[in-house]
């Protein structure tokens, strides 16, 4: 009698106020996603440069003990970038990962392991063979134990959950830095460029260089195949930077948008993760989806 | 003295303000773009090849600046980054507590499996259960 009534009491906590972890596990692979995007352009960066070294060192006949070396800066722009990243998008990540781990229901049921233990008490049987607990009480007891591992389990992903909310100011403040290396911070004169500005006017700076000394009438009379065959090679180059340049159509500033987008949705998340049924974040996770998916095209 | 090292402003080394350094970068990619008179007025394919070297320098030069900007970012980032990792880090241990919850249900289903040999009083399986059961509880 009083084992129906734990069980019932049991059951009636599991039920109330159960957050949906479906949409937890939905924000935090659309964390992924926008991590993940970040990342993909700032990889688009190293390769730019990779790109433009190789030209320059060709076309401008760079020594390889050059103290300045175009690939050397290359090498160290590959560094500085995996620090940046290695504190914003791969922290940012990370979250994205935690989430989408406190939403795996496997990893938090607990029934199977409960079940094949408590059946193992069906084995004990005294010398005439008779069992010491009958299969009835073996029911009830691995039904108890099974609603006493789904409450505890319940709880501790609710309380990962909130840990991880409670990290929201940090985690705004952490993807504003992220979006300043994109785009001009607000906050700072409107004259300055961002990081990001910076990096893709000094290349485009740099393949203008190029493509005009690759049309220099000198360079064609040396060398005229070759600089044919360089000025097709180095069209590419131009047609990526074409995409980076400063401006609202810019790459920048949709990644900045993107991470705007994905700002609000925490805001959202915040209010809404332990809802049952959330539905202002559904909708935010689809329109953040949508926009992730554009700018993965267009960075491709 | 070469041109590049006479032109290296102080002040955005020194001084490492981001705005400083933004500029310095304005000032720096200037120069470079200036010195595109001198590579019109080369006298051949070598004398020009060495201006570019010289603007390859100064645009250089503005590159490492924009380094120092981003390490900047980095340096007030990891401060947020590593609360964030606080929170996440306190996930593992959530997880780590679940999957030890399981391995200790696994070990008492070993436990009660030593038991149910035990209750049957016979010696040989009794000690046989007994070796497997310190297997079990070592792994």
């Amino acid at each position: 009698m009083r084992i129906k009534v734990w069980a019932s009491a049991l059951i009636a906590l599991v039920l109330s106020g159960c957050a949906n972890f479906k949409a937890v596990g939905d924000f935090g692979t659309e964390t992924q996603r926008m991590a993940s995007t970040v990342h993909s352009e700032v990889s688009a960066l190293q390769s730019l440069c990779k790109q433009n070294a190789s030209f320059i060192v060709a076309v401008y006949n760079v020594p390889d003990d050059a103290k300045r070396h175009p690939a050397k800066r290359c090498e160290s722009y590959r560094r500085t970038f995996g620090e940046l990243a290695a504190v914003t998008a791969d922290t940012i990540n990370d979250y994205g990962k935690a989430l989408t781990a406190l939403a795996n229901d496997q990893s938090f049921d607990l029934s199977n392991d409960v079940k094949s233990t408590t059946s193992k008490l069906g084995a004990i049987k005294d010398a005439d063979g008779n069992a010491f607990v009958s299969a009835e009480q073996i029911g009830v007891i691995a039904k108890v134990l099974d609603l006493l591992a789904e409450v505890w389990a319940k709880g501790q992903r609710e309380q990962g959950i909130k840990r991880l909310i409670e990290a929201k100011p940090y985690l705004v403040a952490n993807a504003q830095i992220m979006r300043s290396f994109f785009v001009t911070d607000p906050s700072k004169p409107t004259a300055l460029a961002s990081p990001y500005d910076d990096i893709v006017g000094i290349a485009t700076d740099r393949y203008k260089d190029l493509v005009d000394t690759l049309n220099d009438p000198d360079f064609r009379a040396k060398e005229p195949i070759r600089t044919q065959e360089l000025r097709i090679a180095v069209q590419p180059i131009g047609d990526d930077l074409i995409v980076r340049r400063p401006g609202p159509s810019g790459m920048g500033a949709k990644v900045a948008a993107t991470i705007d987008d994905w700002i609000k949705t925490l805001d959202t998340f915040e209010r809404d993760a332990l809802k049952p049924d959330p539905k202002a974040l559904y909708e935010q996770l689809k329109a953040l989806r949508e926009k992730v998916i554009d700018l993965r095209v267009a960075l491709r | 003295m070469p041109a590049t090292e006479a032109v290296e402003p102080e002040v955005a080394v020194d001084g490492l303000t981001d705005e400083a350094l933004a500029q310095s970068i304005g000032w720096l990619r200037q120069q470079a773009d200036a010195l595109g008179k001198d590579f019109a007025a080369g006298a051949d394919v070598e004398a020009k090849q060495e201006v570019r070297r010289r603007q390859e320098d100064l645009r250089d030069q503005a590159d490492e600046l924009v380094e120092k900007r981003v390490k900047l970012l980095t340096a007030s980032a990891s401060i947020t980054g590593g609360m964030i990792k606080g929170a996440t880090d306190a996930v593992d241990d959530i997880l780590s507590r679940i999957n030890n919850v399981k391995s200790k249900l696994a070990l008492l289903g070993k436990v009660l499996d030593f038991f149910a040999v035990l209750a049957t009083g016979k010696v040989q399986p009794i000690l046989e259960a007994a070796v497997q059961l310190k297997d079990d509880l070592r792994t």
